[in-house]
């Protein structure tokens, strides 16, 4: 037997338990090891001194028991489960009740289930819907980074203020008059072109696009000419800006009015020339 | 003269189930002991093993009509569903740190627990058995189970196979293992710092 036989069995040996699944003879063999190697023969001394710990371990734990308020827990316990009598009706009934509670239960987990994949089903078509629109938004001509481009190029590009009360009213200067109300929209614009490079046919092509960012959602009327100004001319370049109106103003111009709904106020886009003057003007919903 | 014989453990389970109360108390009385100490030896609390011990016999009155007995005996059933509360336990409890106060006579215990001339000379009795249960505990949980099975609770192979629902082979190189990371543990440290330098290779990339 050599050192690396011996360390396989020397566990048996240490324990002198599970013997019989030794193969016979071993046990000489090894012991006439052990009187050749002192390494093998140390190796056998420390399992038997691990052994006799484990001795003196199992000698020490044999008084340990369970505490008997456990014992006494379990009988009641068992009591309950085993001995309490329970009338045949009542059993009855007490199984119906369970059958009923399952049921509701099962069929509120439906009701559950259903209500999550619909609100999956929402999530999911809001998502595709918010993804065209930004796609939509990046892919359009004329605006995003190319509007903000054209609007530092031109040489009289500057932010406008419209007064919302004399909208209506022959124009005023780009300048606010003190005592009036300046509205502060936050969806207000203000748009200019640059004449050289564009002619009016290109802004009226643009516009447009430019103001409705979702034509699906805003419905504009036409530009109509306020009268005052005369023939629209945007050779000088002119300015676009988002304003609201109270409904009376849509009357001025000749469109019908809802009398219910008179008080609420309006979003219109006014054209402004180059001079500052309201040229042009188109209602928005 | 009539001799009595003790009902076997299905025979009391049976009884048990059909209501027999006394039944019950028999088989706990029986089987509790080993249940207790193999939990206390894999966890080293008193509270965690009346815990398991309650847990376990809980089961058996809940669910003991499980119970099958062509796949093994009572006892490894319910050491079995120990074995199984200890781990879960255990995993539960795993990242809560016992703080050990570390005497500088550590070395000296250790060497006095496997000392060959007189292991239990140096030291009392109950600090050996102290030592060498923390090491049991510091084992890792496959070689500890074995360990407690085979060497605690004095269990055949077989019967420890049976409980850990793997082969006897299984069982006996566990077993091998964990005796030796004990003796690695409880070897005195001094030994090795006053071996002779063996010389170690080294890689050179020079």
């Amino acid at each position: 037997m050599n050192c690396q036989s011996f360390e396989g069995i020397v566990s048996e040996l240490a324990r002198d338990r599970d013997s019989d699944q030794m193969q016979p003879n071993l046990r000489e063999r090894a012991l006439v090891h052990l009187d050749e190697c002192a390494a093998c023969a140390r190796r056998l001394q420390d399992e038997r001194a691990l052994t006799r710990c484990f001795l003196e371990m199992t000698r020490d734990m044999r008084s340990l028991t369970v505490p008997t308020r456990v014992e006494e827990q379990l009988l009641k316990t068992f009591r309950q489960t085993f001995s309490v009598p329970v009338s045949s009706p009542a059993r009855a009934m007490n199984r119906q009740k369970s059958e009923v509670r399952s049921q509701r239960s099962e069929i509120r987990g439906r009701r559950n289930r259903w209500i999550m994949a619909a609100a999956a089903v929402l999530l999911i078509v809001t998502g595709i819907a918010g993804l065209r629109r930004y796609v939509g938004r990046q892919s359009e001509p004329g605006t995003g980074g190319s509007e903000n481009a054209v609007a530092q190029t031109s040489p009289k590009a500057s932010p406008s203020t419209v007064n919302v009360g004399t909208t209506n009213s022959p124009a005023k200067p780009d300048k606010e008059l003190p005592g009036t109300v300046r509205r502060t929209n936050p969806h207000r614009r203000a748009r200019s072109f640059t004449t050289a490079s564009n002619t009016s046919r290109q802004v009226l092509a643009t516009t447009p696009a430019a103001i409705t960012r979702d034509p699906n959602r805003e419905v504009a009327t036409h530009f109509m000419p306020l009268g005052y100004a005369g023939p629209i001319n945007l050779q000088d370049g002119g300015q676009l800006v988002r304003v609201e109106l109270s409904r009376s103003a849509m009357l001025n111009m000749g469109l019908p009015v809802n009398m219910d709904r008179y008080g609420e106020r309006v979003k219109a886009d006014v054209l402004l020339g180059a001079d500052g003057l309201a040229r042009a003007i188109r209602f928005v919903q | 003269m009539k001799t009595q014989t003790q009902p076997s453990d299905s025979e009391l389970l049976q009884s048990m189930l059909a209501g027999d109360e006394e039944a019950f108390a028999a088989l706990y009385r029986r089987r509790q002991r080993g249940i207790y100490r193999f939990a206390f030896q894999m966890c080293g609390s008193q509270a965690v093993a009346e815990d398991v011990a309650q847990e376990v016999f809980m089961v058996l009155i809940r669910e003991g009509h499980t119970f099958d007995p062509a796949r093994g005996s009572l006892n490894a059933f319910l050491m079995g569903v120990a074995r199984n509360h200890v781990l879960r336990r255990l995993r539960r409890e795993r990242f809560y740190v016992a703080i050990e106060e570390d005497s500088g006579s550590d070395a000296t215990k250790k060497h006095a627990a496997l000392t060959n001339a007189g292991p239990l000379d140096e030291l009392s009795r109950t600090e050996t058995i102290e030592l060498v249960r923390g090491a049991v505990l510091v084992l890792p949980e496959r070689y500890r189970e074995v360990v407690v099975l085979c060497d605690l609770e004095e269990m055949s192979y077989a019967e420890a196979a049976e409980i850990l629902g793997c082969a006897i082979g299984t069982v006996r190189s566990r077993l091998h293992r964990g005796r030796a990371l004990l003796i690695e543990k409880l070897r005195p440290t001094y030994e090795e710092e006053t071996a002779p330098a063996t010389t170690k290779s080294a890689r050179c990339f020079a």
